[in-house]
């Protein structure tokens, strides 16, 4: 099963999804109030209709490699330093819904700098240098509120 | 509507030579080539993060600063694929072919210097055509109808997933940019579609955090899950920057070609100057003088990119600016901000905001000045970008487009809608669905849907009449030859290869 794994069969299930989940939330929408076939669900439908359609050509032709190519990998698993990075903008803004701008910004260039591997002495640094000039920037001169 | 250039000076001029004008074109231009020549960042993403900063200047001093952002950014991607290989954006692809070797060589310099005034040539000569073409496009744009602008607005949408690296991956991306085109009320009937009970989204997605999201945030993702670059180590030597008189004679024909190629492929609907340079190089390789030395570190090679990617960049802005159809991706950002700043692209903005439109053309012009004076000048300055960590950089970037997304509306719920918007751009990107036909999408989904609907209403229903009207019907068979032509090629190798099989066997 795994060797099916690859860019094509993945873009083409969650294209199916995508698809289908749009496909059942108009079912609630008036398809056709105006004239004929031209209610506010009637673009949505047309256009997921289209993404289904590329959602199976994209799995034919993602099976179709599998079948022909087993061994050609294109999709590589999530490295850490991604799966890390999300973790911290994630983080990032609900620090900024909880603290406001400034401080979480600081906070985040800092533990991404760290994550990414900067020397900490660096990554203090510019951190520092890098959360002034933004208050200097966005704060004073263009007053927007960070705190 | 004739618009000369005693009035394009005489209602831009005064908009355009106001101080902090002035200043912000200086400061777009630093920016652009900063960005432009940092690998990983990419002029998208620079204007992307400029956009926020403009929301509360008055038009001429937003595109004071996104203008020179944009012909400084197309430049500035030669700068690092000349110095290292790595095209800073994607414009600049064929300048690697040349320009490394060239500065390999030990003429970083010349190669650096032929860039910077082959790229004002092609940006200069744009810009008159932008100022010439564009009212000419306007004239004509105002006759179209509801069908025309919708065969445009699909055929714009077929070039840019046609470009795709895949077709069907192409499709999926501006189908997924319709689809996030229609969350909110619906414009004809009012019905909430997609909002989730989210009052937030009753007017629909915002479009600079979803901008950000994708083009910013997605990009520092997929730059982090490839891996950093550290500093890169460069040539100390520079040597002479501009052109000898020699090379400049001898690539006349290839300069009047690569512009050429550069524009006319540049006002093309959603190809813009990538595209535009890509084919201006393989045009030079086909039938230049040097086309066997091509690739081993001409002057051609370089000049060839480099004056067709910045005339597609002025080309680029004439179907966004009368048609409300980006040329390519920076261009559709461009789009997100007029319409930020109220200004309706299309025929209107040149019968409602002329002044608007004359300083639009000067600051193009004037931004293609500042990139040569500031690459010529500032080239050794720009080159130390280079050195920049950027796992440094990235993170402050991803800051910035947080902060960006916030200032618009100085809203969480925005902050919200950038993460999530960087989350979904970073794994299409992941697993190959460019960002370029879902922006175009997210932009276009309006007129789309608009156009198609009130169409259909006018013909009672008939799609067949969209094929009735001259443009629409070219536009709309040639979207779908191109579309199958991929299909249709593969199908006729495949049966040629058959009936050379049979004969042989037959043989």
């Amino acid at each position: 099963m795994r060797r099916f794994v690859n860019s094509y069969t993945v873009t083409g299930a969650a294209s199916l999804l995508l698809s289908g989940f749009v496909a059942n939330y108009l079912r609630n929408i008036p398809f056709a109030p105006l004239r004929a076939g031209l209610g506010p669900a009637f673009f949505p439908t047309v256009v997921s209709v289209i993404l289904g359609a590329m959602g199976i050509a994209a799995l034919i032709i993602g099976i179709v490699r599998a079948v022909r190519q087993p061994d050609a990998m294109d999709l590589a698993p999530l490295t850490n330093r991604t799966a890390v990075l999300v973790c911290i903008v994630v983080l990032y803004a609900a620090g900024i819904q909880l603290l406001g701008v400034l401080l979480p910004t600081a906070v985040f260039l800092l533990v991404a700098m760290l994550s990414l591997g900067v020397n900490r002495y660096r990554a203090v640094l510019a951190t520092a240098l890098a959360s002034g000039a933004i208050y200097i920037i966005f704060g004073i001169l263009f007053r927007i509120r960070l705190f | 509507m004739t618009i000369s250039f005693a009035d394009i000076l005489e209602l831009g001029l005064p908009l355009v030579l106001d101080g902090s004008v002035l200043l912000l074109a200086v400061i777009g231009t630093i920016t652009g080539l900063f960005v432009g020549a940092m690998p990983g960042l990419s002029s998208v993403m620079a204007m992307a993060i400029l956009i926020p900063l403009t929301y509360r200047m008055s038009p001429p001093q937003a595109f004071g600063l996104l203008l020179p952002a944009y012909a400084a950014g197309t430049f500035g991607g030669a700068i690092g694929a000349l110095l290292l290989n790595i095209p800073g954006t994607g414009a600049a692809i064929m300048t690697t072919y040349d320009g490394y070797p060239m500065a390999q060589r030990g003429e970083a310099g010349y190669a650096l210097g032929l860039s910077c005034v082959y790229s004002f040539v092609g940006g200069i000569v744009s810009a008159f055509f932008l100022a010439i073409f564009a009212p000419v496009v306007a004239y004509w744009a105002i006759r179209m109808g509801t069908r025309e602008y919708f065969a445009v607005a699909v055929f714009g949408l077929g070039v840019i997933s046609y470009l795709s690296p895949s077709l069907v991956k192409g499709l999926i991306g501006g189908a997924i940019g319709l689809l996030l085109a229609t969350v909110g009320m619906d414009s004809i009937t009012g019905v909430s579609r997609f909002t989730f009970g989210h009052a937030e989204l009753a007017g629909g997605l915002e479009f600079v955090p979803v901008m950000i999201g994708i083009f910013g945030l997605g990009e520092i993702m997929y730059t982090v899950e490839k891996g950093t670059r550290e500093g890169a180590h460069l040539p100390q030597k520079f040597g002479r920057m501009l052109p000898r008189m020699k090379d400049v004679i001898r690539c006349i024909p290839t300069t009047v070609r690569s512009i050429v190629v550069g524009t006319f492929i540049g006002v093309i609907p959603a190809s813009g100057p990538t595209i535009g340079a890509v084919a201006s190089y393989g045009l030079e390789k086909r039938i230049g003088k040097r086309r066997e030395e091509m690739g081993t570190g001409v002057p051609e090679g370089i000049i060839a990119a480099e004056a067709a990617n910045n005339a597609g960049t002025g080309a680029a802005i004439v179907p966004m600016i009368t048609l409300g159809i980006p040329g390519d991706a920076v261009t559709a950002v461009l789009l997100g901000a007029l319409m930020l700043h109220n200004l309706r692209p299309g025929p209107t903005l040149f019968t409602q905001r002329l002044d608007v439109v004359a300083s639009i053309f000067i600051l193009f012009f004037l931004g293609n000045v500042l990139f040569l004076i500031f690459g010529l000048l500032g080239a050794r300055i720009f080159v130390r970008v280079l050195r920049t960590p950027q796992r440094i950089l990235l993170p402050i970037v991803a800051a910035l487009c947080f902060i960006g997304a916030y200032a618009v509306r100085r809203s969480v719920f925005d902050v919200h809608i950038l993460v999530i918007f960087g989350i979904v751009g970073f794994l299409l990107r992941k697993i190959g669905v460019t960002p370029a036909p879902l922006i175009l999408g997210f932009i276009l989904g309006p007129i789309v849907e608009s156009t198609l609907r009130r169409g259909l209403i006018t013909t009672q229903g008939s799609f067949a009449a969209f094929f009735a009207r001259p443009i629409s019907a070219f536009l709309l068979v040639s979207t779908v030859l191109l579309l199958v032509s991929p299909g249709l090629i593969r199908l006729a190798r495949f049966l040629r290869t058959r009936y050379r099989a049979k004969v042989e066997r037959q043989v």
